[in-house]
Formats: structure tokens, C-alpha cells, sequence
């Protein structure tokens, strides 16, 4: 379905003013589960709210499908999805319900109580054939989950176990810096100081 | 609207606005500075990847095909840069336009900045990095080159007593890197200069000759100029300074952006303003190490490590590093991804996880600067919001698929496997065809022999404006395949001896040395 109203870029209208402007054409778009609209409406579950604990516990799983092997504890210090600095906050209560909307369809089940490759398979499904909306929601999502965990965002010092980030204000022993005969990695130079000619 | 007067306004406190401001000082004139970002320096820095600190002080400007990094913060991007400092190449100062027209004015040159380099070298405390303090991922790529029998050269560095904890792109929390905060601004603020940060320059505009104490062309103190400012960032108070001398140095972003806006005031202001944007051409290419490469090391040792080639500058315009990029600038500029793996899926889940586990010991990333033309430009939309475009697509898709040639062979020479390297923007969407991004922006305000041709003139002075100059990046017409910073400087350090020279000033022109590294404890 083609969703012209781009939540990222429009000015967003209260539910009221939105339900005056899109009138009854709005309901059928949200019935046909278009992003834009269930956004607007809000027409997902209550219990989908930011912060809740089914929004949390899906985000959650998100989270370990995009990232797989990460530790429960890991996983929890991950909070950049539901932090208000990043644009994600806004849309993360309908990122958890339309995971489970989505995992609910195919697998009646809920979206973290599927194994992984069932995950992986949703989150691609959504990233592939999902509206232009829905794309971008996914895309940045699965982004910031990216730059959250491998830059070890939420403490300066963490660092991220998986890739070997050390994090913040360590320093590394000298002798591990640099390899020590240097001349194995020596080529001919062009200059006599460092600078071009 | 409070009124203030001083004699120099200097917009910015980066590498084009703080020789200026120091040396404006120095020859006894009342000097203001004025930081559209927050103070920070050594004591503020964190090591960190958090994007709320990051953010606050590194702004950029995207399009289709072209983002713009740069900092808005007191000291300007010599907080956060990886302290290379190199002269740019002769041939850097050869390049003509398409019309075969020179792209540098008559009479600047290497070799009449030369000078001006020795002066700023010596202020920053520039010096090549020796052997045995290049990080393994230099030694590497240093190793991939000699195998293949090029040349690699140790790089130049403004750092004292670095300790290699590979976060000099967040700020040097050591006080090891020679940024501005060590050397020009404190000396400018010794010699009087007032560094106000939060404060942005809103309009220029000139005044009229009636307005003015003198109409002596010779006086610098007599006010040419108003500059409508906002002081204390958003909602704080209106303030207009009148200056008898404006410098611009608020980069290539702030300094056409701002003069862009002051058109109605400024009657003769170029044409070309916000045009020819210059941009380094970076291209990138990854791959992962074959066995009989040893390991380099991604977040250890100084964030640039430490060797540059020269060798195909002459041949093709572009000098060849490797890179050790953070993990959030490193997403945020592309997706690695294995080549055997569907582009849609290989950027996320198990098989990225599989490609990031081997990031840090075993990928080598290779990057280009390149001798690109100035073809970005600059406008204003109806919010005054400013807008960048590229053009001469064809022709930087063929550099791009060139350069990124050269790179792939090297990789697969050595043996490495190439990674896919695909761009994405600011969302983290895939940005498909030609796109670079950059921290090495020149242009917008360029220098020319003729106010046709470009916004100020050799000396930097705007065509048309006596007393109202632009001495950052967006002067400096060219591409430079090399960082810009230390040309910036030069070049400032340059048109500020103009200035005092115009005015019949003799400043000090002190040189003197920022203090050594503060070997401060972990916090």
C-alpha cells in the first residue's frame, strides 16, 4: 500500500486534527495496517505504550535478533530505542506492536517467544516488503540498535564485548600499540618529513 | 537591542578564526570572538560514543550525494580532528576548472604559504610520528604497501606526549593534542581578545559612510560594519556589534550561510557566494586480513594511524590512508557487509555480527583524499535553512569507480577478502549511487583574482567590502587531497599578516608553543 504521509517528515497533528483531516478514508488505511495512519490513530493495543512491559520485553527481543549474541544483560542496557533523544521513542510502542502484530499473523505467537531465525524472518519481511514508512522505521531502528551496542552508548566506559571495543578512558598497554620491529613495516618513503612535495 | 562596539569581530574560533583573533590582539586592537557552538576543551572532553555528546558540538549538512561534518564548538574542529597536519601538495595548487582557469589566485601558492605553514607548524606543535609510535593498523597498511612496492609515509601530527587511546575524535581528554584551546585561543585571550561562546552571528550588513565615526579607509577602528547576533543560544538576547573590521571564520557551512543571509546588506557581495565547494573526495574500501598479515588493532594508538602514500597522487590526485573509525561513525557513514551475503539482510543479525567480531584485529579499512573539483554549492531556502547540492555526477562516479579501483587492488593483491562498503544517510538508509562524506570542506566564499570568479580576494577580503574578510576553509578554493587544517590555519595566519599590513599594524606575531601534554588521570 502506498502511505504518502511520512510521520518522520510531516508536522504531526494531534489525534484530533488527525481524525478531521483524514475523516473516514483514515479508518480503512488503519485497517489495512498502514504505518502512517496506526501511528497517528495510535491503533495499536494499550498496552503497547513507551515503557510498558510488553513494549520493553519485544524491543528487547528486537535487540537480540539484530544483534544476536548479546547477554540478557547486555541486551537490557539497551535502551536507546525508548530514549527521547533519538526520533525512534516516538514510534518504538508501534515498532513492538506491529513485531508482534507481525509474529501474532504468522506464527501465532508473540514476537519473543519466536527462535531466531523466526525473528530474523520478520524483522527481513518488514525490511523488504514493508511500506515506505514501515522501511524507515525498521531501517533506523535496526540502526540505532547497530550504533547502541557496538559503540556501547549508554556507558562511556563499556565498550562492547562482542567486537572488542574497550569503551572509554582505558588506555592500552604501549607494548600492544605498536608492533616493536618496526622495520618489517617500514616502506620507501616519497618525503623527507611527512609532507607531500 | 544592545549595541557593543569593538574593533575586530572575529565569527568562529577554529583553525580560520583563531589566527586572526590572536593576531588582531597582538597589534593591540579590541578583539571579539564570537562561537556559534558551547565552550569545550581539555577538562569537558569525554571518551565516549554517546551521540547526545557527540552531537552537541559535531553538526552536519547532507544532500543526495554529499555530507558535510564540522563542528560548532569553541576551538572548531581542532577539538575533535584527528590532529593531521600536512602541507598540501603542490598540485593541489596547479588545479584548473573545467574552463582551464587556475582554481587558486595569482600568487598563492605552496611556496608563498610556506612560511605561513613553518608558523603554524610551530604553534601547533606539529611533527612527523616516529616508527615506533605508528598503531598496528598503519603498520599494516604501511607492510600491504611496501609488498606491492609502493610508497607509505609517516604522517604529521599536532600532539605532544600521546598516550594512544584512540579517542582523539571525541577530544583529547589528556590535553596531548595541540588543538586551538592550547595555543591560539588562550594567547588571544592574554593579549585581550573576548571569546564569547553561544553566540551566533545572524546578519552583516555594512554601514552606511554617515554612520561611522571615520570614513577613513585607513582607520581600523572605525566601524564598517553591523552584526546582528543572538548571544546565549536559542531565545537569548539580540546584540549588534559594530566593527571597523570583520573576520569570517566560521568554516564553509557558517561563513557562506552567514553571508548568504547579509545579502541585503552587503550591495556588493559576489554572486559566487556558497558556490564551488570543495570536498576531498573520500573514497573507502574494506577488507578482511589474510593469514599472513598480522593483526591490526581498530581502537588502539591514536584514532588516524599514522601512514599516508603519496604514491598515487601524482597519477590519479589521491593520497591513500588507512582508518581506524569509532563504531558510531563508522555506522553512520556505511555498511560493511560481507560480499557473499544479500545486501539487504548481511548488514544486521548473525552474519554482521559475524563480520564485527573480526572488526577490530582483522578488517583494514583504506580511505582516499582526492583532488575532486569544486562542484557542491550552498543556498538558502525560504526558512533561511541551508541546502547543498553537487553536480558534475558523471564525472565523480568515474573518480569514485577509479579510486575505489586502485583501493580493491590493493586489497586483493595483499590477499585480503573486500567487504562491501555501502553508504547510507542520516537514518541509516542505503544512499545507492555516487555519495562522499567529508570532514574536509572547502569553498563557498572562495578566493579569486575577480569577484566573477569567487567571494573574496587573495588576501581575503571580500570583493566590494574593505574590512569585512573570510579566512577559514571557505576560502580556500580547492580540494586539497590532504587534511585541510593546517592549510586553513596557514592561510589565516596569512591574511591575518594582510590585515595588519592593510592597516599599517605591526603585531608581535609571537609564536609561541602550546603547553605540553597534561598528563591528566583517567576519570
Amino acid at each position: 500500500m502506498n502511505c504518502p504521509n511520512d510521520p518522520f517528515d510531516a508536522r504531526h497533528p494531534n489525534r484530533r486534527q488527525a481524525i478531521r483531516l483524514l475523516a473516514g478514508g483514515i479508518a480503512a488505511l488503519a485497517a489495512s495496517a498502514c504505518t502512517p495512519a496506526t501511528i497517528i490513530l495510535k491503533s495499536y493495543p494499550e498496552q503497547y505504550g513507551r515503557g510498558t512491559a510488553a513494549t520493553r520485553r519485544t524491543l528487547h527481543a528486537f535487540t537480540a535478533t539484530v544483534i544476536p549474541g548479546l547477554t540478557p544483560d547486555e541486551i537490557l542496557a539497551v535502551d536507546a530505542l525508548e530514549d527521547p533523544f533519538y526520533p525512534t521513542a516516538k514510534y518504538c510502542a508501534f515498532l513492538a506492536s506491529d513485531l508482534d502484530r507481525r509474529a501474532g499473523r504468522r506464527h501465532d505467537r508473540l514476537f519473543f517467544e519466536l527462535d531466531l531465525p523466526k525473528r530474523t524472518a520478520i524483522i527481513t519481511k518488514a525490511l523488504d516488503e514493508g511500506d515506505a514508512t514501515t522501511r524507515k522505521l525498521y531501517t533506523g531502528a535496526v540502526f540505532l540498535t547497530q550504533a547502541a551496542v557496538y559503540g556501547g552508548i549508554h556507558d562511556d566506559s563499556a565498550g562492547c564485548r562482542l567486537t572488542g571495543f574497550p569503551g572509554g578512558n582505558h588506555l592500552a598497554d604501549p607494548a600492544l600499540v605498536s608492533y616493536p620491529d618496526t622495520s618489517r613495516f617500514a616502506a620507501r618513503a616519497l618525503s623527507r618529513d611527512g609532507n607531500p612535495a | 537591542m544592545k549595541l557593543r562596539q569593538t574593533d575586530v569581530l572575529v565569527i568562529g574560533s577554529g583553525f580560520g578564526a583563531a589566527a586572526p583573533a590572536l593576531r588582531l590582539a597582538e597589534a593591540g586592537l579590541k578583539v571579539t570572538v564570537l562561537e556559534k557552538g558551547p565552550n569545550v576543551g581539555p577538562g569537558l572532553y569525554r571518551q565516549t560514543q554517546d551521540p547526545k555528546y557527540l552531537m552537541k558540538y559535531l553538526k552536519g549538512l547532507g544532500s543526495d550525494h554529499l555530507d558535510l561534518v564540522y563542528a560548532e564548538a569553541v576551538g572548531g574542529g581542532s577539538g575533535f580532528y584527528e590532529m593531521v597536519s600536512l602541507r598540501a601538495p603542490r598540485v593541489a595548487f596547479a588545479q584548473r576548472d573545467g574552463n582551464g582557469s587556475p582554481l587558486w589566485p595569482d600568487g598563492v601558492t605552496r611556496e608563498a604559504l610556506d612560511p605561513y605553514y613553518d608558523r603554524a607548524e610551530a604553534m601547533l606543535r606539529v611533527e612527523q610520528i616516529r616508527a615506533e609510535d605508528v598503531p598496528r593498523s598503519g603498520q599494516v597498511f604501511a607492510l600491504m604497501m611496501a609488498r606491492l612496492g609502493y610508497s607509505c609515509d609517516r604522517a604529521r601530527y599536532a600532539v605532544r606526549n600521546c598516550l594512544g587511546s584512540g579517542f582523539c575524535v571525541t577530544g583529547c581528554i589528556y590535553g596531548a593534542k595541540q588543538s586551538l584551546h592550547v595555543n591560539y585561543l588562550p594567547q588571544a585571550a592574554a593579549a585581550g581578545a573576548r571569546i564569547t561562546p553561544d553566540a551566533e552571528a545572524l546578519s552583516v550588513r555594512a554601514l552606511p559612510a554617515s554612520a561611522t565615526r571615520s570614513v577613513r579607509r585607513g582607520d581600523p577602528r572605525a566601524p564598517r560594519y553591523a552584526v546582528r547576533c543572538r548571544i546565549g543560544g536559542e531565545g537569548g538576547a539580540l546584540v549588534e556589534y559594530h566593527a571597523g573590521i570583520v573576520v569570517l571564520g566560521g568554516g564553509t557551512v557558517g561563513s557562506a550561510r552567514l553571508l548568504l543571509a547579509s545579502r541585503p546588506g552587503l550591495r556588493h557581495l559576489s554572486d559566487q557566494v556558497g558556490q564551488h565547494i570543495a570536498f576531498n573526495g573520500s573514497v573507502k574500501a574494506a577488507g578482511i586480513l589474510p593469514d599472513d598479515l598480522p593483526d591490526g588493532d581498530m581502537y588502539s594508538g591514536r584514532s588516524h594511524p599514522g601512514m599516508i602514500s603519496y604514491e598515487f597522487l601524482e597519477s590519479h590526485g589521491i593520497t591513500i590512508s588507512a582508518a581506524k573509525p569509532l563504531p558510531v561513525p563508522m555506522i553512520a557513514t556505511a555498511r560493511l557487509r560481507l560480499p557473499d551475503v544479500p545486501a539487504a539482510t548481511g548488514w544486521w543479525g548473525a552474519d554482521n555480527v559475524a563480520l564485527m567480531e573480526q572488526l577490530r584485529h582483522r578488517v583494514i579499512v583504506l580511505f582516499t583524499m582526492g583532488l575532486t573539483p569544486p562542484v557542491g554549492s550552498l543556498t538558502l531556502d525560504s526558512m533561511g535553512a541551508p541546502q547543498l547540492a553537487v553536480t558534475s555526477l558523471p564525472a565523480l562516479s568515474r573518480y569514485e569507480r577509479g579510486t575505489e579501483a586502485i583501493l580493491r587492488s590493493i586489497l586483493t593483491r595483499n590477499g585480503c577478502r573486500p567487504l562491501a562498503v555501502d553508504a547510507v544517510d542520516r537514518t541509516g538508509a542505503p544512499q545507492p549511487g555516487t555519495a562522499f562524506s567529508t570532514t574536509h570542506q572547502t569553498g563557498s566564499c572562495r578566493m579569486s583574482d575577480s569577484p566573477g570568479t569567487g567571494v573574496v580576494d587573495p588576501h581575503g577580503e571580500v570583493h566590494g567590502h574593505p574590512g569585512l574578510f573570510v579566512s577559514d576553509g571557505a576560502a580556500i578554493p580547492s580540494s586539497l587531497a590532504v587534511n585541510t587544517s593546517l592549510t586553513i590555519l596557514a592561510n589565516a595566519e596569512r591574511i591575518a599578516d594582510g590585515i595588519l599590513a592593510r592597516y599599517g599594524l605591526s603585531g608581535a606575531t609571537n609564536v609561541v608553543p602550546g603547553r605540553t601534554a597534561v598528563r591528566a588521570t583517567i576519570p
